[in-house]
């Protein structure tokens, strides 16, 4: 029997709060996800749904100062307990993120092939001429055209999809386990989006490089993740195999999610359902399920009792109704 | 960082034909102040009563003429000059990088760090500037020149600071900063690395707007006195003497007159087509 590979990333029970001055606000609540060497995870989500904070916190990139609390490894080592020096050693070398903006995540004054070669100084990996090689090296592998005359290039005169290609370099120059891209595509054209997640997948491929793909959006999770988190107000409402959850969700939240999404058999007159309503504030959460108000499926029951995460080992939903069991 | 920076101004500079043209006039000036000494048979200093007050001319044993004490007016301006411009080179550096450094850290820190480190930029900016300097002179020895470096730049900075943080405050918002914090970046290659060449064009550019305004600041005090003491000369000193005699002797006021003017003028052209060649968004 083989055993299964200890998990890159491990986040069990994590929590993460922001002190306002109305309180504490609480935009991670208690969530599980362990993230296997090579496994592509997708993390879907209105905004707001705290997908960003889950992964930015333990790194400690939240915009404004998180308590977090609960467990958070990076290949066995405990995040939370590093100081700052500690995590900016796993930061950009064990972990490499991509971020939503590729048009203002370089700077601007300074050349593609100066930014790409930083990192590799920074984290020790290569020097000089060396460094230089890896660069182009590097440019080469995310398949941007051109690659000699994009070192010495400043980032205005590159395409956003170029950019993110850049970007999508810098973070693996130092052979990360774990890749983590917050909605990645997100400002891209979606002929540039394809190609960017090809790239995404060609590099997981290549270098057994574990991803997580957060996004708002299934259409591009879909064509990545191996596994596939749904997360509603801060918490895991739906988990399992990507092709499963798409072909038969359980919680009508990914449902409805689902049917947000045109498809080609559509007929092109027939109006996208949307979700009504809002999600709601996290300070304001509703009593029992916090999809209730929005849930076409809603009794008495998930407006008083909180629904669990409930695994069958395979898949699992936060429902008392689930749907297609 | 430097490097690159010096690379794109020798690449770029030329194409601006002002900037060019000010840089060369600017080049031309240092390297007369400089070569002064073995132009001229005469030492600035050298008193001679039997020449006093003798016109310029070609011919001339002295080519700008005398002053009432018949010294020697081209030895006395280049001496001048050169005191003006290690003045207002030596202040503008100063001035920059405690503004730079003042700035950058207040901007990024932000918070009360921020607050406290510019209230003390606002006290010190409502501070009368002469009132500072003459305490300043009074405390020490009148016209040392150190003494005049230390009070120019000691106002100097405050711009510059208040330039540089303003620019760093909207940096740290920028998405780059964040990536560069994913990427492992300590807080001081942040600062160095991804701050500072974003405020550099603006900085470098103003830097050498502030060059012309030392030695006007200079000028200014030795006008009035509070500058250097005779026999040491500068511009201001200069100019101060000879707008005495300006109805009998024109000369005395023209000739550091015109190099004050030429040099600044020099400098703000220069200033302006860095800012332009500084900025890579500009270049075609």
């Amino acid at each position: 029997m083989s055993s299964i590979p200890a998990p890159v990333l491990e986040l069990r029970d994590l929590t993460v709060q922001f002190a306002s001055r109305e309180g504490p606000l609480v935009a991670v609540a208690g969530v599980t996800l362990p993230v296997r060497p090579g496994e592509c995870v997708g993390i879907v989500g209105e905004s707001g749904a705290g997908k960003s904070q889950l992964l930015l916190a333990p790194f400690r990139l939240t915009a404004s100062e998180a308590q977090v609390s609960g467990i958070a490894q990076l290949a066995g080592e405990d995040l939370l307990a590093l100081d700052e020096r500690a995590l900016d050693r796993v930061r950009g070398a064990q972990v490499g993120f991509v971020f939503q903006d590729p048009m203002s995540s370089l700077t601007p004054h300074r050349t593609i092939g100066d930014q790409i070669i930083e990192v590799l100084e920074h984290h020790g990996r290569a020097r000089g001429q060396a460094a230089r090689e890896r660069a182009l090296a590097l440019l080469h592998k995310v398949r941007i055209d051109e690659p000699v005359r994009r070192l010495g290039q400043y980032p205005h005169e590159l395409s956003g999809g170029q950019r993110q290609r850049v970007l999508i370099a810098i973070a693996v120059a130092c052979d990360p386990a774990l890749l983590i891209a917050d909605e990645p595509t997100t400002a891209l054209d979606v002929t540039v989006q394809a190609e960017v997640l090809t790239l995404l997948a060609a590099l997981r491929a290549e270098r057994s490089l574990a991803i997580v793909l957060v996004s708002h959006d299934f259409g591009v999770v879909s064509r990545l993740a191996d596994r596939i988190v749904v997360m509603y107000a801060g918490r895991v409402v739906e988990e399992g195999p990507a092709p499963a959850v798409i072909a038969a969700p359980r919680h009508p939240y990914t449902a409805a999610l689902l049917d947000c999404i045109a498809r080609m058999d559509d007929s092109p007159d027939a109006p996208l359902p949307p979700i009504p309503g809002q999600p709601p504030e996290p300070r304001a959460l509703p009593a029992g399920c916090a999809f209730h108000p929005r849930c076409s499926r809603a009794q008495a029951r998930c407006r008083s009792e909180s629904p669990v995460l409930a695994s069958d080992g395979q898949r699992a939903a936060a429902c008392h109704f689930p749907l297609s069991i | 960082m430097a490097g690159s920076i010096l690379a794109s101004v020798g690449t770029e500079l030329p194409r601006h034909r002002a900037a060019l043209a000010a840089a060369v006039l600017l080049a031309v000036l240092c390297l007369i102040a400089l070569a002064a000494p073995a132009l001229t048979p005469h030492a600035p200093g050298t008193i001679d009563l039997a020449q006093a007050g003798s016109p310029p001319g070609l011919g001339a044993a002295h080519w700008w003429g005398t002053d009432r004490l018949g010294r020697d007016v081209f030895a006395r301006t280049m001496q001048g000059l050169r005191v003006s411009l290690l003045i207002g080179f030596v202040a503008a550096f100063v001035s920059v990088a405690i503004g730079v450094a003042w700035g950058a850290l207040a901007g990024y820190a932000g918070g009360r760090l921020d607050a406290s480190m510019m209230r003390i930029v606002d006290i010190l900016y409502a501070l009368p500037f002469v009132f500072f300097v003459i305490i300043l002179a009074t405390l020490f020895e009148r016209g040392d020149v150190l003494v005049l470096l230390a009070a120019i730049a000691s106002v100097g900075w405050l711009t510059t600071a208040r330039i540089v943080r303003g620019q760093t405050l909207a940096l740290r918002q920028r998405e780059f900063i964040e990536a560069a914090r994913a990427l492992g970046m300590p807080t001081a290659q942040i600062l160095w690395r991804h701050i500072l060449p974003n405020v550099a064009g603006p900085v470098i550019a103003y830097a050498t707007l502030t060059v012309p305004q030392m030695i006007l600041y200079e000028s200014f005090l030795s006008f009035l006195g509070l500058g250097v003491q005779e026999p040491l000369a500068s511009l201001g000193s200069l100019i101060s003497e000879g707008a005495r005699d300006m109805e009998t002797a024109s000369w005395l006021l023209l000739a550091p007159a015109g190099c004050l003017t030429a040099l600044t003028l020099s400098l703000n052209v220069l200033g302006d087509g860095l800012r332009d060649v500084l900025d890579p968004r500009t270049r075609s």
